[in-house]
This record gives structure tokens, sequence and C-alpha cells, in this order.
């Protein structure tokens, strides 16, 4: 096989590959007001979207912030990891 | 130390002693001496995922980056206003660029001391069950949380 075999391959499979979930952990240290802001700066959500996904993350423990696209959902992993907000990705069950 | 709005949208930092500096000075030390790699536990809960080792290897490593580069940026502000204050009494001026650089360090101090003291909620903390290091760490830690309440009240731009 050939590598533009495999390329092509990876990416059907990716593209098959959905949705998967983007997913925001509570933890004692982020203020409530700094998970707002990053999920709206981050995904452009207006402020009653964002303050729920943050009161959602506050009372349960965890939020799926957005569903999608692998290679976005790593993006947005990637970002909110850097604003210091514990993130992970599964896949939607 | 005062801190307080600042004309140009950003915040005015009014050191009034060697004490003070030693204060700001503790954002990094406790943000960089606890050993703990803060970019790796706010990955942490990815290690389930199949592709976690890949994760580690090609992500973790700019998120690590990123959290020095935002240390180093508060570590220049801090030195260079102490030099010129010769130690004494002085001013940190944050700039609205810089404001975010700044909540990262305090975020990064306030999670590593959360990472060694398990303090939780503020709420749930009765001071008196402390120890003396204990206790002084959650006076820091919540400094450092009502640093970036005043932060994130001006706008992190």
């Amino acid at each position: 096989m050939s590598d533009t075999e495999t390329l092509t391959r990876t990416r059907e499979d990716t593209a098959l590959d959905v949705p998967w979930n983007v997913v925001v952990h509570d933890d004692p240290v982020n203020l409530m007001a700094y998970v707002t802001w990053v999920l709206r700066k981050i995904f452009g959500y207006d402020e009653k979207k964002a303050g729920q996904l943050m009161m959602q993350v506050h009372k349960q423990g965890r939020s799926i912030v957005w569903s999608g696209q692998r290679e976005r959902a790593e993006f947005f992993v990637q970002q909110l990891q850097s604003h210091q907000l514990t993130t992970s990705l599964e896949k939607a069950t | 130390m005062k801190l307080a709005p600042s004309a140009d949208g950003g915040l005015h930092i009014e050191v009034e002693d060697k004490s003070d500096w030693q204060l700001l000075l503790g954002i990094l030390r406790d943000a960089q001496d606890s050993g703990i790699d803060l970019a790796t536990r706010v990955g942490g809960a990815m290690d389930q995922a199949a592709d976690w080792h890949d994760w580690e290897e090609f992500v973790i490593p700019d998120i690590r980056a990123s959290f020095l580069a935002d240390l180093k940026t508060v570590l220049i502000a801090i030195e260079s206003a102490r030099l010129e204050a010769a130690g004494g009494a002085g001013n940190v001026w944050i700039t609205g660029e810089d404001a975010f650089h700044w909540y990262s360090a305090l975020n990064q101090a306030r999670l590593a001391l959360e990472a060694i003291h398990h303090f939780g909620p503020g709420e749930s903390v009765n001071p008196n069950q402390l120890s003396q290091t204990g206790l002084a760490a959650f006076i820091r830690s919540h400094f450092y949380c009502a640093f970036q309440s005043i932060l994130l009240d001006l706008g992190l731009g």
C-alpha cells in the first residue's frame, strides 16, 4: 500500500468516527466567572449558555461543552487545557 | 500592598515594602516549587483515551511551554519593578494585554497549592485545623484568588 492510500483511509476513518464530546471537569480552583469567560472565548457562546454549562460543571462535576468531529474536538480540548481547565475527550455513546 | 485599576484599563500594584515583593514573588515560587507538572494535571482526565500517549508527546509540551511563558512574563514584570524600586516601595503596572498572563500565573500557583494541601472548596476549610504551613498556604491561596477576581472584573482581554 502506498503512503497516499494510507492517508486516504485514515481520513475516511476519522470522518466516520463522530461525534466526540469535549468534557470539562470540576475542580476546586478555577473560579466560576473564569470558566464562563473561557467557554465564551473559545466557543463563542453567549453569557447564558456559557453560564449554564459552567453551572453544570460546578454542580454535576462535569459537562459536555461541545460535540462534533474529532479533529475539532481535540483542538478545543487543547485550548481548554491551555486555559488550565481539566478537560477530556470522549466518544459520544 | 494596594491593588487598584489603572487609568489605561489595567491594574496598578502599589508595593509598600520588601515583604510585598516577597509576596508577589511567592506567586512564582508556589507555581513552580511544587514539583507537580500542571500541564499533565489538566490533561489527566485524558488518560483513559486511546491516544493519551500521543497527547502526552505532542500536546502537553506546548501547554507546558505556554504555562512557563506566562510565569516568565510575570517574573520579568516583578523583578524589573523591584529593581527600579531598589527593593523598597514601588509600583507594578499590569496592562490589559498582560492581564491574562498574570491570571494564569496566579491560577498555576493556586492549582499547585491545591495539589499539595487539598483544601477543596474554600467554604469547607477550617483554618483552625490547618498546620502552620498549611495555614500560610491557605492565606496565600486566598490572596491569589482575590487578585484573580480583580483581574476578572477588569476583563482579561
